[in-house]
Order: structure tokens, then sequence, then C-alpha cells
């Protein structure tokens, strides 16, 4: 089933100031699919474009149902969005408020607010931030914080805009381990290349306000002199080491 | 440099009291909204040479901080800006009306000097009860009471917003300075030649950062209202912390419970 479909699709501010045009692709349910390209090649409009916080042009649906102002509810009831900046995103004074505020504003019920809650915070193995007050979190707390609120939503698809920046190591390993457990379609921007590759199966290239490339992860990532054009080197795990682990400093 | 981050992290901290449990912060926010307001209504309703009938609504607050576990000292500091604001309100009353009234231990105490109490008195009671408020129901309540109470879901929501806002300003505000003074060393606060584009700057980073929290709450389905759906059910003592401390405000209102108690013991 086709869950993302853009023909001809773009957006601009005005006629001089165009971001994206000529965007066509589809995604389908269940595709995990990453989204590349240069600072200011518009990963984060090409989100945007599909949760309707930015109008686009040409025709795009999601979910069969085109984003229009009549559907915005509806759309965004399947989407959730983790933004770049967890602070925009953590309002609420506490970690449950905040999961608990989508989940209100569809009306549910104090359990399903409640059950919700709790399942999103588990999947995130952050059960312990429940009560904490968001001013109270780390970088990484709050980016934990702010995915959890997008699955309490428990949308079909899932748009991350550079979900693993302000992530340790360690986090960064089980927001992986997290993304590949996850059976919700997925669009992930994001410079982290080595994650796309392990997350991952499609990549969608952009550059030149429009879609340079879309196909198998591997091919592009692989892809050097692609890549290089576009402002990109190859991942990290495809390059030649600088250093060699010694692994005896403790 | 950091009266801003002591700023943000005292707004914080209002958060944190409002977060704590006890059977003050349990009670329905429409309940404790109701008694604040009848409670600065009638403090400020006595007369102004009542001193002693003025004393016996010290207990509200003095109940409350002892039931919500919140220190008073807390109240104080939080308050300490605006205390010498009331005393500045009575400050001329012992000055300017110097009639005697009477005389305690060879103290002679003039009315100017009891209107004086009285105000300080009232305004200090009033500024606790405030404070009480907020630091055992957070803002999301307090908005939720509101609506209760039939108040535009516009204005609710704006004073909502405006809240969360004031922290994002405070935070923005504070990068900007941390980022200017890193660059200015030696230099104390900002220079004037600044003033305009740190105003400006201030001005649209903080709309930006707002429109991406405002873009975020459209996401989860956000339409211009709060729905508060975690908000406590009223219940039987609800009703009875209301009626109770009405009737305790009306009788300290109407009689006069220091003279009335000083008469039992005489």
């Amino acid at each position: 089933m086709i869950t993302i479909d853009m023909k001809e699709a773009g957006f601009a501010y005005d006629k001089d100031t165009v971001i994206l045009k000529d965007l066509n692709l589809t995604i389908h349910e269940g595709e995990a699919v990453g989204l590349i390209g240069a600072n200011g090649a518009g990963k984060s409009t090409f989100l945007k474009i599909l949760t309707g916080l930015l109008m686009p042009s040409g025709h795009v649906q999601i979910c069969g149902m085109d984003v229009t102002k009549a559907h915005l509810s509806e759309i965004r009831k399947r989407i959730g969005f983790v933004f770049q900046d967890s602070e925009s995103q953590l309002f609420m004074p506490t970690v449950y408020d905040d999961l608990a505020f989508g989940p209100r504003n569809y009306g549910m019920s104090r359990e399903e607010v409640e059950r919700r809650v709790d399942s999103a915070l588990n999947r995130m193995d952050i059960s312990y931030l429940k009560h904490r007050q968001n001013y109270r979190m780390s970088g990484g707390e709050k980016r934990l914080a702010s995915i959890a609120a997008i699955l309490a939503m428990e949308p079909d698809i899932i748009l991350m805009d550079e979900p693993s920046i302000t992530l340790d190591p360690k986090n960064r390993r089980n927001l992986i381990r997290l993304l590949n457990d996850m059976p919700e379609t997925k669009l992930i921007a994001s410079h982290d290349l080595d994650m796309i590759m392990e997350t991952c199966d499609r990549v969608l290239l952009i550059g030149e306000q429009t879609l340079l490339a879309d196909g198998n992860c591997r091919e592009i990532l692989t892809d050097q002199s692609l890549l290089e054009r576009c402002h990109l080197e190859l991942p990290y795990c495809l390059q030649e080491p600088v250093w060699k682990p010694t692994g005896n400093h403790i | 440099m950091n009266t801003m981050s002591e700023a943000i992290r005292e707004l914080a901290d209002m958060d944190t009291l409002a977060a704590m449990d006890s059977p003050v912060h349990r009670r329905h926010p429409l309940a404790k909204l109701l008694v604040t307001v009848l409670y600065i209504f009638i403090t400020v309703s006595f007369p102004i040479y009542n001193l002693s009938g003025l004393i016996p609504m010290v207990l509200y607050p003095v109940f409350l901080f002892f039931l919500s576990g919140i220190p008073i000292s807390t109240c104080f500091y939080k308050l300490r800006f605006i205390l010498p604001l009331i005393c500045a309100v009575g400050i001329w009353n012992p000055i300017l009306n110097r009639t005697s009234l009477f005389s305690i231990g060879g103290l002679t105490i003039s009315a100017g000097m009891l209107s004086f109490l009285a105000l300080l008195f009232k305004g200090i009671f009033a500024l606790m009860a405030s404070f009480l408020l907020i630091a055992t129901t957070n803002i999301e309540k307090i908005c939720y009471a509101l609506s209760c109470l039939h108040l535009p879901d516009i204005l609710v929501t704006q004073m909502l917003i405006t809240y969360r806002y004031v922290s994002l300003l405070l935070k923005e505000a504070h990068t900007m300075i941390q980022a200017y003074s890193l660059r200015a060393p030696g230099q104390r606060g900002l220079h004037y030649s600044t003033w305009g584009s740190f105003v400006g700057q201030l001005l649209i980073r903080s709309m930006d950062r707002a429109s991406r929290l405002y873009e975020s709450m459209q996401m989860r389905g956000f339409h211009g209202s709060f729905y508060y759906a975690n908000v406590e059910v009223w219940k039987m003592s609800d009703t009875l912390w209301v009626l109770l401390w009405t009737a305790f405000f009306v009788t300290a209102r109407l009689f006069n419970l220091s003279v009335l108690l000083g008469r039992l013991f005489a």
C-alpha cells in the first residue's frame, strides 16, 4: 500500500525563492527511507510539506489523502514528526505531560492516554524520565523524550529530522536498534550516513532543489562522486580509518 | 549575566513546586482558585485600622504552607522584589497621620502606623495566597480552572502560551548574553550600541523558536485550545474545602476573632 505519493510536488516561498521542485516518488507501507542532502538542501522543507506545515505545490498524498487544509487533522493523526530541535518540541512542564499532549488533543480517554504514554516510554527505555521536568533533562534525554512523544501518538508514518544529533554513542546505538524494530513507515532525514545505512533500505538524495537520486541505500551511499557532488562524504564505516584502535589506555 | 539563568531557574522551580504531591496539590484547581480569589478579596476589604481583625487571616496561608510542605522561606525569597513595593505603598502613612490611638508599654501607636501595618499585612497575605496557588497548581491547571469559569478560550490559551513564551524568551536572551559576554570580556552588561540589534535579534530568534514550538503543537493535534484531560474530578472534599474556608473568611471578616479570643482568655 502506498503511504506517501508525490507527483510534480515542490515548495517555493515565492517565484524567486524555490526550495524544492519536481519531486516524484512513492513510499510504501513499512518502508524505511533515508533522506540525505547538504545543509540547506531542503530536507526539513521536504518533511514539512508532507505534514502540511508548509503547503506544497503539485500533488502530495498521505495514506490516500491530499495534503490540503481539509485533511490536515487526519493526516497529522497518521504522521509523527520528530523535530530537529527537541527544545522546541518539548513544551509541557513534565515528560508525562508532553507525551500525553498529543493523545489528549485527539480526545482519548485517560486510560488510553496512560497506556500510550507508558508504552512509548517503555519502547524508548526511558520510563525513569516519566515524571521528570523537561527543564531538568540533558540534551540526549530531551531527544529520547521527544521521540517518545511521537511514539505516544502511535502514527503510521514517522518523520525524523536529524534524530541522532545530541545522542551519545550508546543512546545512538539504542535508537538504531529501536528504528530497526519499528514496523511503521519511516522517513529519516540525517547527515549521519552510518545510521542511515543501518536503518534504511532506500535513500532519497536531495540537491539542486530537487530529488537527485532515489534508490537502494547501499548503491547511493557507496557512490562517492555523487555524494561529493552534493557536499557529502562516504559514510565513516566505508572510509579508510585515520587511527587504528589501541585499547590499552586504562 | 547570571541574573538571566537565575530567572530561568526560578521559573522552572515554580513548576517543580507545582509538581509536588500533597493534599493541597491534589485539590481541584477550581477549588483552589475560588478560595484564593475569595481570600484576597476579603483580606483587602478589611477596614484600614482593623489590624487585629486582619491577623486571623494569616491562618489560611500558614495552614497551606504546613499542608503542602512548601517552606515559607521559599515564598519570601521568591517575593523579595515585590515586598519592598508593598512597604512603599504605605510608607508615608506613619509620617502623615500621627494621631495617636493607644500605647503599648510606653510606645505610642499612631493611626498612620496602624494603617501602614494593616496595608503591609494585607499585601503580604494576598501575595502569600497567590504564591501558594501558583506553587501548588501548575499553569495548565490554573488555565483549566479559568476555563471552568467560562473565560473565553482564546484568553485562557493566550495566558498559557504567554507563560511558556516567557521562559522561551528568557532562554534565548540567556544564550545571546552568554555569547556576547564571551566575546566582550571585562565589559559590564551590554554596551548601549548593541541594544538595538540585541533586542531585534532576540525578537526574531524567539519568534522563530515560538513558531517551531507551535508547529510541534500543531503536529500533535493542537487546534487553538488546550485539552485538559488529566485534571482531577471535583470531589466532595473540594466542596468542603471551599465551604469551610469561605465560612472561616466570612466569620473573620464579620467578627473580630482576635478580640473574641482575647475576651475568652481574659
